[in-house]
C-alpha cells in the first residue's frame, strides 16, 4: 500500500455509540422545556417591552432573528427529545425472513456493494474494494462487490479485476454519483444494495449487524454513521506551549489542563467530525421515523428504490400528461377530459422509469419519497454503531464544496419540493425536516447576531432600552437554562467546535440560498478525498471581515467611553464587547482551518524554509 | 466513557453559563450604579440576593 498520511491511523478504532441513560434523557427533557418557556418569557419581553422606541431600525430586525433562532431552538429540541433506536432483531438467514410475500422465496439473502467512483486514486478503491470483499456473514450470503467507475479508466478496471470485484462504467456520466448508481441498478439485481463511496471502507460487520432490521418487510434503507478515522489529533497545549517557551510554557499548559481537562491545540480543524450529527441528531429521529440517508455507509432494500423510481416515475406521467392535455384540447380546439388515455401514453414514452433521482441531495430526497407514501409505510432507520470508516476533507476548498453541497440541495427541495407542505408525512416528521431546512436558513438570522454588536459599539445605539437588571432578568434565565440543557442534551459529546463553525459557515449558507433563489442549480462535483493544495483565504474573506470590523469596533467604543463620548456606558460596552469576542472565536476557528497543514506539512515547510 | 470525561466534553457550556453569569452580576451593578448617581436613588428593579 502506498505510503498515505491516513496509513498511520489504520488501527484506530471508531468510538462506541452515546450510551442511552434514561436519568439523563429525564434532566434533559425537563431542562429544555424550561428553557423552552425562559425563551418564551424572553422573546414575549422582547417584543413588547424591550425595544429601543428610538432605534427601530435595528431593535426590531434584531428581534426578528431571536425569534427566529428561537422557532429554530423549538425545533432542535423536539429532534432531541429522546432517544428511541430501532429495535435489533439477528441476521436473518433467507430472503423470506425479509420479505412480505415469503410463500415463492426460499434461497439465501443477495447483496450488491456499489463502491462508486470517479477519479479518486486507484490505490485508495483498492482498499475499499479489499474492505468490502472481506464482509462476512453468520450465514450463506451471495455477496458482489461492484466497482462503478464514472471516469472509465482502465487502471481502475485492472485494479479492480485483480481485487476480484465487478467493474461497471458507462458513456459520460450524466446525473453524476446518482446517474453511476443508476447504470449500476440496471446491471444487477441483488436483494439489498450497500452503497459505498471511493474512500467507503465497510467492516466485516456491516451486513450482520444491518439486515437484522429488514426482518421487518417495511424497512427501506438502513443508514450507518459516518466516522472519519483520519481525523488530526492535534497537540496537547503544554506540548504546544512547551516547545514554544519552554519550561515555564509548558507548566503554565500542564496547569491549565489540570483544571481544564486535556486541551488539544489543532484537533479536527474544520470540524469534521459526525458524531452529533450521527449519533444525537439522525439517531434521535428514528422515534419519528425520519432519520434520513446520506449515501455512503447506507444499505437499501432494492424494492424500496425500485419503488421511489415507480413513484416518481407515475409523478412525471401525471404532470406530463395534464401538459399534454392542455396541448391536445387546444390543438383539438375541444373541452373535457377526452385526451386522457392519448395524454397518458404520449408522456409515458416520454418519460424514463429509473432508480436514483438526479438531485445533488438525491439521498434524502428518497428517504422523503419513501417517507411521503402513506400505502406501504417505508421505514428508514439510523443504525447507531459505526460499520465503516472514510476519509475527512482535509482542506478548507473540500470541506467548502461538501458544505455548499448539503446547504444547496437541501434548501433546493425546500424550494422545489417542500415536503413540509406536501401531504403524506406525519407530524413527527414533518417537524424533523423543517428542522433540517430551518438549520440552513439560519444564516439570515446570524448575520444579524452578527452585525448587531458591532453597530452598537461604533454608534452607542442598543437595540434594547437599556442593559438593566430587567434586560438581564428576562434574558439569563433563559441563556443559562438553554446551555444547560444542551449540554445535558448531548452528554458525552463537545458540542463547541458543531457550535462555532454553525455560525461561522454562514457565508456557505448564504451562497447556497442565493444560488437556489436565483434558480442556479446547485452542481454536483466529487468532493476531493486527498488534500488539495493552494492558498484558502479567499473561502473565507466574510469571516476575515468579521474580525476586523468587530475588533476595531471594540477599539473605537472603548476609546469613544474613555474620552466621555455621550451614549457610551460600560456596561453596554462589556455586553457588546464579550458579544463581538463570541462572534471573533467563532469566525478564528474557520480562518485557522484555511491555515492548516497536516503536521508532516508544516515540518517539511519549516525544514524547506531553512537556508542549505 | 468516564463521567470526568464527560465533564470534560462539556466544559464550554459551563465556561459559557459561568461567563453569563459573571457579566451579567457586573453589568447591572454598574449599570445601577450609573442610574443611581444620576436620579439619587437605587432603582427598585434590580435588587439582586446580597445587594
Amino acid at each position: 500500500m502506498p505510503d498515505y498520511y491516513f496509513t498511520k491511523f489504520e488501527d484506530r478504532l471508531p468510538p462506541a455509540p452515546l450510551e442511552h441513560s434514561r436519568p439523563v434523557e429525564i434532566a434533559w427533557q425537563v431542562m429544555a422545556l424550561c428553557s423552552l418557556i425562559a425563551g418564551a418569557i424572553y422573546i414575549h419581553w422582547r417584543w413588547t417591552a424591550s425595544l429601543n422606541p428610538d432605534a427601530l431600525w435595528f431593535a426590531i430586525p434584531l428581534a426578528m432573528a431571536e425569534t427566529c433562532a428561537y422557532l429554530g431552538l423549538i425545533l432542535f429540541t423536539a429532534n432531541l427529545w429522546q432517544v428511541r433506536d430501532y429495535p435489533r432483531e439477528p441476521a436473518p438467514a433467507n430472503i423470506a425472513d425479509c420479505v412480505l410475500d415469503e410463500e415463492h422465496l426460499d434461497r439465501p439473502i443477495s447483496v450488491d456493494v456499489f463502491i462508486a467512483t470517479y477519479n479518486e486514486d486507484e490505490e485508495i478503491v483498492r482498499l475499499s474494494i479489499r474492505d468490502a470483499m472481506a464482509i462476512t456473514y453468520p450465514h450463506p450470503i451471495d455477496i458482489r462487490v461492484h466497482v462503478l467507475d464514472d471516469g472509465s479508466r482502465p487502471l481502475m478496471q485492472a485494479v479492480a479485476q485483480e481485487e476480484g470485484a465487478n467493474y461497471i462504467t458507462r458513456e459520460g456520466n450524466a446525473g453524476f454519483k446518482a446517474g453511476n448508481l443508476r447504470n449500476a441498478m440496471e446491471q444487477t439485481s441483488a436483494d439489498f444494495l450497500v452503497i459505498c463511496d471511493a474512500d467507503t471502507r465497510p467492516f466485516p460487520s456491516i451486513l450482520e449487524n444491518t439486515l437484522g432490521y429488514f426482518r421487518d418487510p417495511d424497512v427501506a434503507i438502513v443508514q450507518t454513521p459516518q466516522w472519519f478515522y483520519d481525523l488530526p489529533e492535534g497537540e496537547r497545549l503544554r506540548d504546544v506551549w512547551g516547545r514554544k517557551a519552554g519550561a515555564l510554557g509548558r507548566g503554565l499548559g500542564g496547569a491549565i489542563e489540570a483544571v481544564a481537562g486535556e486541551i488539544r491545540i489543532g484537533e479536527d480543524p474544520f470540524a469534521n467530525d459526525p458524531a452529533m450529527f450521527y449519533d444525537v441528531i439522525q439517531r434521535r429521529r428514528n422515534g419519528a421515523n425520519a432519520a434520513f440517508c446520506c449515501g455512503a455507509g447506507s444499505v437499501h432494500r432494492r424494492e424500496a428504490v425500485m419503488f421511489v423510481a415507480l413513484r416518481a416515475y407515475a409523478d412525471a406521467i401525471a404532470n406530463a400528461s395534464k401538459e399534454k392535455r392542455s396541448s391536445l384540447d387546444r390543438l383539438l380546439r375541444r373541452r373535457g377530459d377526452g385526451g386522457d388515455v392519448l395524454a397518458r401514453w404520449q408522456a409515458a414514452q416520454e418519460q424514463e422509469l429509473t432508480p436514483y433521482k438526479f438531485h445533488v441531495s438525491e439521498d434524502i430526497y428518497s428517504t422523503i419519497v419513501l417517507h411521503r407514501d402513506t400505502d406501504r409505510n417505508w421505514k428508514t432507520v439510523l443504525h447507531p454503531q459505526v460499520e465503516s470508516k472514510m476519509l475527512s476533507p482535509q482542506d478548507l476548498l473540500s470541506w467548502t464544496i461538501q458544505r455548499f453541497k448539503y446547504a444547496g440541495g437541501s434548501l433546493d427541495i425546500f424550494f422545489h419540493d417542500n415536503p413540509v407542505l406536501k401531504p403524506g408525512l406525519s407530524l413527527g416528521q414533518r417537524v424533523m425536516y423543517l428542522a433540517t431546512f430551518w438549520s440552513y436558513f439560519a444564516a439570515l438570522w446570524n448575520v444579524v447576531f452578527l452585525v448587531a454588536p458591532v453597530i452598537y459599539l461604533f454608534t452607542a445605539i442598543p437595540p434594547i432600552a437599556a442593559y438593566t437588571g430587567d434586560f438581564f432578568g428576562h434574558a439569563l434565565p433563559f441563556l443559562v437554562l438553554n446551555e444547560l440543557a444542551f449540554m445535558l442534551g448531548t452528554w458525552g459529546l463537545s458540542g463547541f467546535k458543531g457550535k462555532v463553525t454553525y455560525l461561522s459557515s454562514f457565508p456557505i449558507s448564504l451562497g447556497a440560498l442565493w444560488a437556489v433563489a436565483r434558480g442556479k442549480k446547485i452542481s454536483f462535483p466529487v468532493t476531493p478525498k486527498l488534500r488539495q493544495d493552494g492558498n484558502f483565504i479567499r473561502l473565507v474573506w466574510p469571516q476575515v471581515a468579521v474580525i476586523i470590523v468587530t475588533v476595531v469596533a471594540i477599539a473605537w467604543a472603548a476609546g469613544a467611553l474613555a474620552l466621555g463620548i455621550a451614549g457610551y456606558s460600560l456596561g453596554g460596552l462589556i455586553v457588546n464587547g464579550l458579544w463581538g469576542l463570541n462572534n471573533i472565536l467563532a469566525m478564528s476557528v474557520m480562518v485557522r482551518a484555511a491555515f492548516w497543514k497536516p503536521p508532516e506539512e508544516r515540518e517539511a515547510d519549516l525544514k524547506g524554509a531553512v537556508p542549505a | 466513557m468516564k463521567f470526568s470525561e464527560k465533564l470534560r466534553r462539556a466544559r464550554s457550556h459551563l465556561l459559557i453559563v459561568a461567563i453569563m453569569i459573571v457579566t451579567s452580576v457586573i453589568v447591572v451593578n454598574l449599570e445601577d450604579e450609573a442610574l443611581t448617581n444620576e436620579v439619587g436613588s437605587h432603582p427598585a428593579h434590580a435588587a439582586l440576593p446580597g445587594q
